[in-house]
């Protein structure tokens, strides 16, 4: 094992903690296992500047791949939950296909005076339903691809079933709450079944999260698992 | 890289899960410790290919973990063989012994067909 003797910036051992920290953050590993897997680099780094090396004796040139490599190997990526990042994500995708067809409802109704009939309308409601559902699935799995996140697309799959179950019980929950006034009192229940109905979509995504992150119970031990060594 | 190295590396690649069961087998060592003793066995792997195969290994439940004070900075994560790391590396060590037996019997065999052409020759 070689020492380099150049110094680069960030070389202090407090800089890779830093470095460490932002990428396991950004692959999403649980602030625990962060902690964790810190205080094992830390004692490495101290182990080799006794012995007269440096982190790149520990890390190698390309630290942030071996730091992301080591989140991997030790399936500690992509298990936080996120919901911070995620949550918006799916909501926006949600009010993006909803204020659309909102938008154009006002345009032909309002502006252009158009009296659209009910299979179209039928058919409109219908649609930005579906078209809502496909916009939060796809700007969750971009959120999180966009960060890094290992198990982006497996989150994206799970929001697939979970997503239409929720969007029934957020509509269920939002009849239920305008049902408690009788249907009466707009100005309290409307922005109340809004409220509910966020809370139940909020609630199916975070499941799905849950769901993707899950370690997989059974997993068969791995004996060749040197074919990934970057050497 | 040179062919040649490039070769060891290779090879490395493929029995370095062996090389590092095959350190622990006698005590515990730690991570960076790993390292310097394989590379005092002629064993140079990049820096950073330790880690991830000693987590590859812990989550195989090949190597158990302890910790332990240092004298200087904050304990170390010593790396032990399990039951089932022995059975792997024995596994693995009747295969290297296999595989190596069966190439340097085939090179060795090329190599003096090739040295009795040259006296003919």
């Amino acid at each position: 094992m070689t020492s380099s003797v150049e110094h680069r910036p960030g070389d202090s051992r407090f800089d890779v903690l830093d470095q460490a920290e932002r990428i396991w953050r950004q692959v999403g590993v649980r602030r625990g296992d962060r902690r964790s897997m810190a205080a094992d680099l830390d004692a490495e780094i101290v182990a080799a500047q006794d012995d007269g090396g440096d982190v790149d004796d520990v890390l190698g040139g390309d630290r942030a791949a071996t730091l992301r490599e080591w989140a991997d190997a030790s399936d500690t990526s992509g298990r936080a939950l996120r919901l911070p990042l995620i949550l918006p994500a799916a909501l926006a995708g949600v009010l993006v296909a909803f204020g659309t067809v909102l938008l154009l409802l006002i345009w032909a109704t309002v502006t252009r005076n158009v009296e659209l009939p009910e299979p179209i309308l039928l058919t409109l409601y219908g649609t930005s339903a579906v078209i809502a559902l496909v916009l939060a699935d796809v700007a969750v799995w971009l959120v999180l691809r966009h960060n890094g996140d290992p198990r982006a697309t497996r989150t994206a799959r799970c929001l697939v079933g979970t997503l239409p179950v929720g969007a029934l019980a957020a509509t269920g929950a939002g009849v239920g709450v305008a049902a408690l006034f009788h249907f009466d009192h707009p100005e309290v229940s409307f922005p109340l079944c809004v409220v509910a109905a966020l809370v139940v979509m909020s609630g199916a995504v975070a499941l799905s999260r849950y769901w993707a992150t899950r370690r997989r119970a059974g997993k068969p031990k791995s004996v060749n698992i040197s074919g990934q060594i970057p050497m | 890289m040179s062919p040649g190295v490039e070769r060891r590396s290779l090879i490395l690649r493929g029995v370095l899960d062996l090389c590092v069961l095959s350190l622990l087998q006698d005590r515990p060592v730690y991570g960076y410790e790993i390292s310097q003793r394989l590379a005092e066995q002629g064993l140079t792997m990049a820096g950073g290919s330790t880690y991830p195969l000693l987590a590859r290994l812990e989550k195989g439940g090949l190597v158990s973990i302890q910790m332990l004070p240092s004298e200087s900075g904050p304990p170390r994560k010593y790396y032990s063989l399990t039951t089932g790391g022995r059975e792997a590396l024995e596994e693995g060590r009747m295969e290297w012994r296999s595989v190596s037996a069966a190439i340097s019997g085939l090179l060795e065999t090329n190599a003096s067909i090739q040295a009795q052409e040259a006296l003919h020759d």
